[in-house]
């Protein structure tokens, strides 16, 4: 290695380290607060028929059938506030994925039918900014600061 | 043009290294679609195809190299059967801007292979990522920016070893005075 290849390294290790810094500045803990969701889903999703095998061994769930639209922009603060675990089945471009919220843990893809089982295993997300990708469905699901609502409430309650 | 001989033709010995390289690349970048993910991140994969992108920068001249990526891209794409889908884009934008970047960082002769490499794995991983977010219309999937850039260190220095040791060994043959004009 010459010693520009050394100084490249270095740089990139520090850039490395800038990110994850910057990333935890953005999404602490404190963020969980007033988080909503955000389902982005693909343009076309693919036909029925791969249900079965994704959800087997969930009898006895109480599944719920919806749409990534309807999920958009659900309060996570809200639904830690029922308390109540969630499953939510969407359809993704090559077949069925099933959403799980469960309070104090938040939201995960319990199981997808995708070769590659990614997002599966990434397992739960809960914090700001964090977000599960499943790359064969063109499924991402991630947690956003709503800054514009809390622009409105604020507004809201000035005028009120 | 030198890299064409008189009769304005590739020699035959070229064509033959061209297409080794070629086949071995599509080998390894096969062998890394099989390797189950180390983690669970969108657009990690390990760009072991970059050992061939950056023995042949050294071996060949810049535009065969493209050409030899793209024809890898394709290649794989349809044996994979993932031609035209998200992970064939995914890949091969990945594949693409790891070349252009590592063609640019070739030009400065104080950078030696491992460096080439370091540039061209970062620039595979940040190439994927934006193709992800750019597919999926959501750039929510930059949270994994700083993962991919750490993971971007040891596999650029995978690759700068083993490509410095393949260039090495084929100088020792000879074989590359008959690639290069
Ligand atoms: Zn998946």
């Amino acid at each position: 290695m010459s010693r520009h290849d050394w100084i490249l390294l270095a740089g990139m290790m520090m850039a490395a380290a800038l990110a994850f810094t910057l990333l935890h500045w953005w999404g602490t803990a404190s963020q969980t607060e007033g988080l909503v969701l955000h389902v982005a889903a693909p343009a076309q999703t693919a036909a029925a028929g791969t249900e079965n095998e994704v959800l087997e061994g969930l009898d006895g769930i109480r599944l719920e059938e919806t749409t990534a639209a309807a999920l958009e922009g659900m309060s996570m603060t809200r639904l830690e506030a029922a308390g109540e675990e969630r499953y939510w089945q969407i359809q993704g471009a090559q077949g069925t994925l099933v959403l799980h919220f469960e309070p104090g843990r938040g939201i995960e893809i319990l199981k997808a039918h995708c070769p590659d089982q990614v997002c599966v295993r990434t397992g739960f997300i809960q914090k700001a900014g964090q977000s599960i990708v499943c790359v064969p469905n063109e499924v991402i699901v991630s947690l956003q600061t709503p800054y514009k609502n809390t622009e409105k409430e604020d507004v809201d309650a000035i005028l009120q | 043009m030198p890299s064409f001989n008189d009769h304005g033709r590739i020699p035959a010995r070229k064509l033959v290294l061209l297409a080794l390289m070629v086949a071995l690349s599509m080998g390894l970048h096969a062998v890394e679609n099989m390797i189950p993910f180390l983690f669970p991140m969108p657009g990690i994969k390990l760009g072991l195809a970059n050992i061939i992108t950056v023995i042949c920068l050294y071996l060949f001249q810049r535009r065969e190299v493209l050409i030899m990526v793209v024809l890898r891209v394709i290649l794989v794409g349809l044996i994979a059967g993932n031609f035209l889908t998200p992970g064939f884009w995914i890949s091969g934008s990945g594949a693409l801007i790891s070349f252009l970047s590592m063609a640019a960082a070739c030009r400065f002769p104080k950078f030696s292979s491992v460096g080439v490499s370091l540039v061209g794995a970062a620039a595979h991983n940040i190439g994927q990522l934006m193709m992800v977010s750019l597919l999926m219309g959501s750039k929510a999937v930059f949270y994994y920016l700083p993962w991919l850039l750490a993971w971007a260190v040891p596999m650029g220095l995978l690759t700068g070893f083993s490509a410095k040791a393949a260039i090495k060994a084929l100088r020792n043959t000879g074989l590359d005075d008959t690639i290069e004009p």
